[in-house]
């Protein structure tokens, strides 16, 4: 039972907590993975309002670990003369503070996030449901049909992402001239990319959704630097009454190699629920950065999630392990252990606003 | 017989509708009659001609073991929720097969 206790203590002290609207991600939030929409459970009052409803201002979405808040949308098409598709748009701002700096002094690190979504769908499994289904059968017939002479419900969609952020924050430079030591920096970042998404009802009695996607993006170190806070103590001597002040500012900075690069991204999610276990789904992954200039570097993970009602879309939470720099190409953070390439992530769904406006 | 209006109205764990029969009618092309709206899916189908009960067969798919439901409006009056025969099977499919009272 102590056991239990420490591994509970353990996880809460020293993992990412976030609250998200997709947690099938792994701990910076990323997934190939665009099929898993947003997800309402639907009650009779929502089945018999639906004629009055005419935008869905979709979930805002709170994450405790980036101080993030997030708004999304998300529209499903089905032409008639056009192939299925759907668009998803989300907006967040966060705050790039830790919560004790943010506290102690007001000194904001700030960012902003606008993301598009979009997927086709390339190829949907058919049965030839006309031929198989006479007039007047029985419920039970039909359903022995459906058990037992059909093929597995499958379908495979092109899916593109386009991400753009902006940040600002301060740098703090120790071998610069005092004057120079705060480099105010502004970041622009984009991530686009493009994949293929895979959703099966049946492989080896698991459900099975699978992601990849290609593409490029302008990314920073923001992550690996370290938050600190800057004190400027000014002293004032009051000569007539002999009185000494001293004024204290306080400035968040933050100190490290800031670098900023082009990556190109291959991003692969392999997400599956096994028909036999109880609420639970697993999702597989690896992140590898390729560049110009070094060798991949490749993120490997693995997570468990736990679902409602056997809902493969629909994970209330979930436990992510993430070990970066798997295959060891990185030099520069060899001095780090193995543990500090191991992040640990719980995700937790919300949803704190899922409102319909007429 | 009768004519009457009639809106389908079933929730988004159904990832998609695969076969549709009304009556004796075979509904196709299906998305000429279903749309997916705010997180469901709503077919529409006017002047259908009905007698004293409406039989509805819809395959629908979506993820194993789970529920989906069904809401019919025969003008604008509320039947339902139905929900599916059985949930999803192991194959991703599950069926509607209702008589709504007209």
């Amino acid at each position: 039972m102590k056991k239990i206790l420490l591994f509970i203590l353990i996880i809460f002290c020293f993992v990412n907590v976030l609250f998200s609207q997709n947690i099938l991600t792994d701990s910076k939030g990323q997934s190939s993975l665009s099929l898993n929409p947003v997800y309402k459970g639907t009650s009779k009052e929502d089945l018999g309002t639906i004629d009055t409803v005419s935008f869905n201002l979709g979930m805002i979405t709170f994450a405790t670990a980036t101080k993030k808040i997030e708004l999304n949308y998300y529209k499903y098409f089905t032409p008639i003369k056009f192939t299925n598709f759907f668009v998803g748009a989300s907006a967040s701002g966060e705050l790039n503070n830790s919560i004790s700096t943010l506290l102690s002094n007001g000194t904001l690190a700030t960012g902003v996030n606008a993301t598009i979504k979009i997927g086709f769908r390339l190829f949907k499994s058919h049965e030839n449901w006309y031929n198989l289904f006479k007039p007047g059968m029985p419920k039970d017939v039909i359903q022995n049909i459906l058990d037992k002479q059909v093929k597995p419900a499958s379908d495979l969609w092109l899916v593109m992402n386009a991400t753009f952020d902006a940040s600002k924050f301060n740098l703090l430079n120790t071998d610069s001239t005092f004057v120079n030591q705060i480099e105010k920096i502004s970041f622009t970042g984009y991530d686009i990319n493009i994949g293929l998404n895979y959703w099966n009802a049946r492989i080896i009695e698991n459900t099975f959704l699978f992601g990849t996607t290609f593409g490029i993006k302008r990314t920073n170190n923001f992550d690996d630097l370290i938050e600190s806070t800057k004190e400027d103590v000014r002293t004032i001597k009051d000569s007539t009454s002999n009185t000494v002040s001293t004024i204290t500012s306080k400035q968040t900075v933050f100190t490290g190699n800031y670098k900023e690069n082009i990556v190109f991204p291959l991003n692969v999610d392999l997400y599956f629920v096994p028909h036999h276990l109880q609420n639970l789904g697993f999702l597989v992954y690896s992140r590898t950065n390729f560049a110009k200039s070094a060798m991949p570097l490749t993120k490997l993970g693995f997570g468990v999630f736990f679902l409602k009602n056997q809902n493969a879309f629909n994970p209330l939470a979930g436990l992510t392990f993430d070990y970066a720099d798997a295959f060891n190409v990185d030099n520069t953070n060899d001095t780090k252990s193995n543990l500090n390439k191991i992040s640990i992530s719980l995700t937790i769904r919300v949803n704190v606003v899922n409102s319909a406006k007429k | 017989m009768k004519k009457v209006n009639i809106r389908i109205i079933i929730d988004g764990n159904s990832r998609d509708i695969d076969f549709c029969r009304l009556e004796k009618t075979d509904i196709k092309p299906l998305g000429n009659f279903f749309s997916f709206q705010n997180d469901q899916w709503i077919g529409l189908f006017n002047d259908f001609q009905v007698d004293t009960f409406l039989d509805i067969l819809i395959i629908v798919r979506g993820n194993p073991q789970i529920q989906s439901r069904m809401m019919v409006f025969i003008n604008d009056v509320s039947n339902g929720p139905y929900s599916l025969f059985e949930p999803f099977n192991r194959n991703g499919y599950g069926q509607f097969n209702e008589e709504v009272p007209v």
